[in-house]
């Protein structure tokens, strides 16, 4: 029977319908409908098609393109990148060893990494693909005469210093060993240098300021100071400068002082801005300069942006506007950060100022707005800068706040706001806002086209889609408890610098750098042999770029001793620590065991160990409170076990004893603060003995250190996962066989010796076990040098 | 209250807040005036549809109207989320649907059109090219060679 066919009414949908309903299909889908037939076909080749199924599976469309020139591409692409950042991928951590790292600059061309620290006044450059040291780090100073550094500044081909002493350093050519140089600039400021700036492309022009209020000027290929410019006597906070003569900064005032200066005249002609060849050493120009620089030139403007310092400065030179964050406008608050980590949001009705200056003017215009609860911005990037405005003249402003929320603000554009000099400034509200995103404040912020990447003090990373605003990955850094880490100090856990390509993450925290690669197709990397080689190269390569203080192959650089002597005095000190504690332990337990076992039938030693675990909680909450939130939660948890320890030579059920035992340590740890911290070097005295007890013979009491392990340098971290947290950051029980070869038992010449002389200097006989193994981690790290 | 004349001369009588979620007779009556006794002709619907259409609005006449277009942030939602009123409305056989797809694009009702579009695009997720064009009766007009290239082309885009 011949069935009459059937009508096809979906071929009587006009195109621009048909469209309509394919914009609601993904993109899979789409592919499937495009081999239905050839009007089909037509209509999803149709570009518009594309963007607005990009909107509707994204929900708006983009104010930067990842792919502009068809929305078919920058809808797979923006598909394939979500994809590839989902996708697990291991990262590589790796530890420099040059202090707490502060500086990072990304060369993405030729996958270089340069890292900085002030802290030792270091710096070294690594492979991004690898986290390979590539070149010996360098020291910020000479040997002889370690200088601290206030501030660091880092380009491809050179590094800038301020020192603390007030002078200033170019180093160049840091990449090459033999064309290497450091140079100290004549003259120097009355302060401190806390910040540095320079324009890209122009090697001859160096900007420093200073906490004495001043900016000086220098050419470096002179090494004179040029031009001094005077500010309002508060520290010169940020400097920047752009290519239309204005000199911009930012005081410890709360203002933004700016200066028309042609810096140009100042420096060699040779090297205008833009021409991309390197500076010839001639001597050509040496005339030009002024020998001595004349009268300090006073600011041209004097913008008030805000009565409390300026925290954050992002200048955009193509608009000449500045985007600043100000402190929170306190009324007499106990200073510092430490403060304001503890306050909630709603006690504090201090707010931190987010808005955008126009310096060629001086007038404000753009108040960002809904930073109400914002009680103190801590992070602040803006995407014009570097990028320039999108194309519809608009950018994107991003802040985080203390209290680990994010706000994202659309600009608009800046040169329409600009031409109207005397205008009110646009208030802008936030277009999307991430309450509480992250538990620690926000400390750095990366944005691109495609993701927000958010990092916080507490090592943890967020991967954000910007148009979607889901969160496309979690990420975190384990921080290794290296011995030159002040325990105390609960910022080494910022995460300080954050790096990203479209598929790379770079990301730095305490003196740990890690690499993330999302690239699709690209094997999971090797760790265990990066480690190797990270290491090995790190370690000689520091040793060889203090090269003229050593003196042979095995021979102790001054360095080297220096930080064995620190190693030594921290395990001593641990030790100590840790034997008081125990001490009052057992102090302890035996006032309860005598208190327990004379009079109590089972059923009320039962209720006195649930009135003291809920005593214990009670106490938690407030020391918590007393140490905020950024504080890890494993220096608590070692000396616990030193309990149960103690408990069970006196036989008494583990499970009372747990309960029971530690409320007298968090009692007495919250009496007296300081004992607390100590407790905390216990514990990461006893976790790297842990670490490194593969090579030692160990006790039992290694082995009930429930599987906690330091994370050691080079070492590949898990990823981190929000659901088990505490059970993936310790959850590493096994000893990693390959750590063995860096312990090194047999110890040869020089460095044997000297190292049994320290260590026979440790009082060894209670925690043999303990402290030989935290010896041998202090050998380890030579080991690797010779 | 509006009259509504259909192509096959039915008259409607409806509220003038249900009739102005049409853009289309919220613009006509503007320019009629508010005096005007006389029906609004909408030669491009038939009367069961607009009966259809009718109850979409009258259901709908509470709702907020619809957030300005705009091109940066405008948030739809997925196919996925129709309601459960709408799902029972536009539950109609393909003819109808697509009669009340073209009434909603020729009375500029948003809503009504959104939902019409998502319900085909439904329709056509999750089925292979096969199944596709038996749900909707197309014939394939593609050459043997014409399909290679679409399944080439559609290999290399899968690769990426």
């Amino acid at each position: 029977m011949p069935t009459q066919p059937q009508p096809c009414y979906v071929a009587g949908l006009p195109d621009e319908l048909l469209v309509h309903v394919f914009s609601n299909l993904d993109a899979d889908e789409m592919r499937a409908a495009l081999g239905v037939c050839r009007r089909w076909k037509s209509v999803i080749s149709d570009d518009h098609c594309w963007k607005l199924a990009l909107r509707n599976y994204f929900g708006s469309l983009p104010l930067r393109r990842v792919a502009p020139s068809s929305w078919r591409t920058e809808y797979l692409r923006r598909l394939a990148l979500a994809r590839a950042w989902r996708k697990s991928k291991q990262g590589v951590q790796f530890e420099p060893r040059i202090g707490r790292i502060d500086e990072i600059f990304v060369d993405s061309n030729e996958n270089r990494v340069f890292v900085a620290s002030l802290q030792k006044g270091m710096a070294s450059i690594h492979s991004s693909a690898t986290g390979r040291s590539e070149r010996a780090a360098v020291h910020a100073s000479d040997d002889q005469s370690a200088l601290e550094v206030g501030a660091i500044k880092i380009d491809k081909m050179r590094v800038a210093i301020g020192y603390l002493t007030g002078q200033v350093a170019l180093m160049s050519n840091i990449r090459d060993k033999q064309r290497y140089s450091r140079r100290m600039l004549n003259g120097f400021h009355h302060g401190p240098v806390i910040s540095l700036a320079w324009l890209p492309g122009v090697m001859s022009l160096l900007l420093s300021g200073s906490v004495d209020g001043q900016i000086r000027i220098w050419d470096v290929d002179s090494g004179e100071c040029v031009r001094v410019l005077t500010g309002d006597d508060s520290r010169i906070v940020h400097i920047a400068v752009d290519q239309h003569n204005h000199v911009v900064a930012s005081t410890g005032m709360g203002n933004c002082l700016v200066w028309d200066i042609d810096l140009m005249s100042h420096v060699g002609s040779a090297d205008k801005p833009g021409s991309s060849q390197p500076p010839q050493p001639t001597l050509a120009h040496a005339p030009h300069v002024q020998p001595a620089y004349g009268e300090p030139l006073k600011p041209s403007r004097r913008i008030k942006c805000s009565s409390t310092p300026i925290t954050h400065f992002v200048y955009d030179p193509a608009s000449s506007c500045v985007a600043i964050a100000s402190a929170p406008e306190a009324p007499a608050q106990t200073p510092g950060q430490q403060a304001s980590t503890v306050q909630l949001p709603f006690n504090d009705t201090r707010v931190s100022r987010v808005s955008i200056w126009n310096v060629a003017t001086g007038a404000e215009t753009v108040s960002c707005t809904g930073s109400a609860l914002d009680f103190s911005i801590t992070s602040l990037l803006w995407d014009r800068p570097g990028k320039g405005p999108s194309l519809s003249g608009s950018s994107t402003l991003v802040s985080g706040n203390a209290s680990g929320s994010v706000r994202i603000w659309t600009i608009p554009d800046l040169a329409r706001a600009g031409n109207v000099p005397e205008c009110v400034p646009e208030l802008v509200k936030p277009v999307r806002t991430f309450v509480s995103l992250h538990l620690a404040p926000i400390t750095a912020l990366f944005l691109d086209e495609a993701k927000l990447v958010t990092a916080s003090g507490d090592g943890k990373i967020k991967i954000i889609d910007i148009l979607t605003g889901e969160i496309l990955r979690q990420l975190a850094i384990k921080l290794s408890r290296s011995p030159w880490m002040d325990m105390d100090d609960e910022s080494h856990q910022n995460v300080r610098c954050l790096w990203a390509s479209s598929h790379t993450l770079i990301a730095t925290a305490g003196g740990a750098v890690k690499f993330w690669s999302f690239e699709p197709g690209s094997l999971a990397s090797t760790p265990n042999k990066k480690k190797r080689n990270s290491r090995g190269a790190t370690r000689m390569g520091s040793s060889s770029t203090l090269g003229g203080s050593r003196a042979g192959r095995i021979g102790f650089s001054r360095e080297d001793l220096v930080e064995i002597d620190d190693d030594v005095h921290q395990i001593r000190r641990e030790i100590d620590a840790e034997r008081t504690e125990l001490a009052f332990m057992r102090h302890q337990f035996r006032e309860f065991n005598g208190a327990a076992t004379s009079d109590m039938s089972e059923e009320e030693m039962l209720r006195l160990a649930l009135l003291m675990s809920a005593d214990q909680l009670q106490e938690d909450e407030r020391r918590r409170s007393m140490w905020g939130r950024a504080l890890d939660a494993s220096p608590q948890t070692a000396p616990v076990d030193v309990a149960t320890d103690t408990a069970n030579d006196a036989a008494i059920a583990a499970a009372l004893a747990d309960s029971a035992f530690s409320p007298p340590r968090t009692a007495r740890s919250a009496t007296r603060p300081i004992p607390r911290s100590s407790s905390s070097s216990v514990a990461s005295s006893s976790r790297a003995a842990a670490g490194s007890g593969g090579a030692s013979s160990q006790g039992s009491w290694q082995r009930r250190q429930r599987g906690q392990q330091p994370h050691r340098s080079g070492r590949p971290a898990d990823e981190w996962d929000e659901d088990d947290d505490d059970a993936d950051q310790f959850g590493d029980s096994t000893l990693d066989p390959e750590l063995a070869q860096y312990i090194s038992p047999g110890m040869r010449g020089a460095t044997g010796h000297a190292l049994a002389a320290y260590m026979e200097d440790l009082d060894l006989d209670a925690r043999s076990g303990s402290a030989g193994s935290a010896g041998a981690g202090a050998r380890r790290r030579i080991g690797g040098g010779s | 209250m509006v009259k509504l004349s259909s192509s096959d001369g039915r008259e409607f009588v409806v509220a003038k807040e249900v009739a102005c979620q049409s853009v289309l007779i919220k613009n006509m009556l503007e320019d009629l005036g508010e005096d005007s006794d006389a029906p609004i002709p909408l030669p491009n619907v038939s009367g069961p549809v607009l009966e259809k259409v009718i109850e979409y609005a009258t259901h709908h006449k509470d709702d907020a109207p619809p957030p300005p277009e705009d091109d940066s942030k405008n948030i739809t939602k997925s196919s996925e989320d129709i309601e459960e009123w709408d799902k029972e409305f536009i539950n109609v056989d393909q003819g109808t649907l697509f009669e009340i797809i073209l009434a909603a694009n020729y009375l500029d009702m948003k809503g009504l059109l959104d939902l019409g579009c998502k319900t085909v695009a439904n329709m056509i997720k999750g089925k292979t090219v096969e199944e596709i064009r038996k749900t909707f009766n197309i014939v394939n007009d593609f050459t043997p060679e014409e399909e290679e290239q679409i399944r080439k082309e559609n290999e290399w885009c899968e690769d990426r």
